[in-house]
């Protein structure tokens, strides 16, 4: 089974519920997923975010959490919301990346497929002269980056792209999470990436974790709908600790808007061997970047 | 040729603020300065507001803001190259540099600002960056102090380098309260992106001005003379933010940095005013968009790529500037 590595364009664009997402679908086919997030930071409880995703994918929902068929590994756990580099300049220490790579690369052998997730933007710093492409790239694992619709998400995506196909990271594929009702048509954004970019757009999504993007609207993404008590787990959610409820709200949503299983199965189930191709391709070197436009003279 | 280009990290971090806050800056200073924004979109009136904040707020000395101007107005918000599509508009490169140049000649310095990021696309495979390049401007990325702001700098930087196009520094809007603080930001983009921070200001989009109310009749009466701009609430206030950084003199080094290079200090002063003479020595004046660059000057980025204008000569771009 293939592995992926889940990158964004910046924080908050919902890389943990797309693992979530995908990791709920591996979990459905059979697969028992393994999920790596290097650098974690205590904002969010990701790995709630994951551990209840799955949990409740069984009745009663929160009696198997403890079993839920996935293991978890995390090198640096972060005390304040940072890119690595800068937590550890101020805290003093460096990230071993070394290290980092040892864990994905035991976790990879294990039986399911990996998911490992990034921090930040591609070009994230995790330690002096290496960035977050670099560590997608040492690791060998191919890389969905994940985007948002709002206006000014192309030029992320363009330079996350970019910046990954420099550092020979080049991603397989975009994920764009719709999460901004006056941002850009789902078709539109996939087609202005894919053209600009020559990354083909995966899936169009509209997930939504703990961090707001700009100019969210409430209520406009899941209609009015209460985000728990679908399946009665109500009663349990409520004696939950106040950051595990917002972690199973969530986790609630993935439940609901799902829409990743048929892309979880293309990527997960099918293997390395068969990515995805860009629709159209891409020369490196800047000559051909810049004479490809429609102003190619005749 | 004291001329600025102003891009940023992302959609809203500031960029038009900062931008008339330079304009405004450099017009007190006794510069003749136009504000330039080539593209707008979703109908937002930066151009009134680069204009009015500056105009109108009294520049005093020979200098004041002789123009302001933009060439393409979308109502879409979006990208220019969607925005275009979508709209049914063909952009002309040419004609954007062309009313640059003329901007350019009759006044002592422009400062154009970007839209979106130093990567939005305007056609399929041109960029902001390469108009920055191509109108042969150090490049300002504004900057906000947010969880990503240093990757994205970085980002923004690299891409501005490796298209050709000078990074003169960063300016940092401090928008975000639970951000990074001021020294671990400087540090940081010292070490991440590579480049020095000109200028640190704050938003002050809340507040009053003095002479306010002067000022936004000026600016209603100048955002009316703009086809498909209407007096907009939110211009008064970024009007008030450019007034207030510029005022507090938040931005006054940078643009002595940027407009004065017999005043500025700084390596980053140095380098300009080398770079600045040099390309004087070369006699151009716009000749690098289709001719070639003087040798070792900053157009080269040491990644094989010829000078600017190049690519446009292969891709059928020869009649440049020249309708």
């Amino acid at each position: 089974m293939g592995s992926l590595f889940i990158a964004g364009t910046e924080t908050g664009v919902g890389k943990t519920v797309v693992v979530a997402a995908l990791a709920r679908a591996a979990v459905a086919a059979g697969a028992v997923p393994a999920i790596c997030k290097p650098f974690l930071t205590d904002d969010l409880e990701d790995r709630m975010v994951v551990t209840i995703a799955l949990a409740r994918m069984s009745r009663p929902p929160m009696g198997r959490v403890a079993m839920a068929p996935f293991t978890y590994g995390s090198d640096y756990e972060l005390n304040s919301l940072a890119s690595p580099y800068t937590c550890m300049r101020v805290g003093g220490g460096s990230v071993d990346v070394g290290s980092i790579l040892g864990t994905i690369a035991k976790m990879r052998r294990g039986a399911g497929p990996l998911m490992v997730e990034g921090t930040g933007g591609a070009m994230a710093p995790i330690r002096s002269g290496y960035l977050m492409a670099d560590l997608i790239r040492d690791s060998g694992i191919p890389a969905v980056m994940v985007t948002t619709n709002r206006v000014g998400s192309l030029n992320l995506s363009v330079m996350s792209a970019e910046s990954c196909r420099e550092r020979g990271a080049a991603p397989i594929g975009f994920v764009v999470n719709c999460v901004d009702p006056d941002g850009y048509e789902p078709g539109q954004i996939a087609a202005d990436i894919e053209a600009v970019t020559g990354v083909p757009v995966l899936a169009s999504i509209r997930l939504h974790g703990g961090r707001p993007p700009p100019k969210r609207k409430k209520g406009s993404l899941f209609g009015s709908r209460p985000p728990l008590g679908e399946d009665g787990s109500m009663a349990y959610i409520r004696d939950m600790p106040k950051s595990m409820r917002r972690s199973a709200a969530v986790a609630a949503r993935i439940h609901r808007g799902g829409g990743l299983d048929g892309l979880a199965r293309r990527l997960l189930g099918g293997g390395e061997g068969e990515r995805p191709t860009a629709r159209r391709g891409r020369k490196k070197g800047r000559g051909a970047g810049q004479g490809g436009g429609r102003r190619r003279a005749p | 040729m004291r001329s600025v280009f102003v891009s940023g990290t992302d959609t809203g971090v500031g960029k038009t603020v900062v931008a008339a806050a330079l304009a405004r800056t450099a017009a007190r200073a006794g510069c003749r300065t136009a504000t330039y924004k080539p593209f707008m979109s979703g109908g937002a009136g930066d151009v009134a507001v680069m204009g009015a904040a500056a105009a109108g707020l009294g520049a005093g000395g020979d200098g004041g803001i002789v123009a302001s101007s933009f060439k393409y107005a979308f109502k879409t918000p979006a990208s220019p190259y969607t925005a275009a599509r979508l709209e049914g508009v063909d952009i002309d490169i040419g004609a954007v540099l062309e009313r640059f140049e003329r901007m350019q000649r009759d006044s002592e310095a422009v400062v154009v600002e970007g839209i979106g990021g130093a990567m939005t696309p305007i056609l399929r495979d041109y960029f902001v960056a390469d108009l920055a390049r191509d109108m042969m401007l150090p490049v300002v990325i504004v900057t906000s102090n947010g969880l990503d702001s240093v990757g994205h700098s970085a980002m923004a930087a690299h891409h501005c380098r490796r298209r050709g196009a000078h990074v003169a520094g960063f300016v940092v809007n401090y928008t975000d309260e639970d951000g990074y603080g001021r020294r671990v930001m400087s540090k940081e983009i010292g070490a991440v992106a590579g480049g020095r921070i000109l200028a640190s200001v704050k938003r002050h989009s809340e507040g009053t001005m003095p002479g306010g109310e002067e000022l936004e009749t000026k600016m209603v009466a100048q955002a009316e003379g703009i086809p498909g701009i209407g007096p907009e609430g939110d211009i008064a206030a970024s009007i008030y933010a450019a007034a207030g950084a510029s005022d507090g003199g938040e931005v006054d080094g940078a643009a002595r940095i940027i407009f004065g290079p017999g005043r500025a200090g700084g390596r980053a002063g140095a380098r300009w005013r080398r770079q600045a003479r040099k390309r004087r020595e070369a006699g151009d004046r716009g000749a690098g968009r289709t001719g070639p660059a003087p040798r070792g000057s900053m157009w080269r980025d040491g990644q094989g790529r010829g000078p600017p204008g190049a690519g446009l000569l292969d891709s059928g771009f020869s009649n440049l500037g020249r309708e």
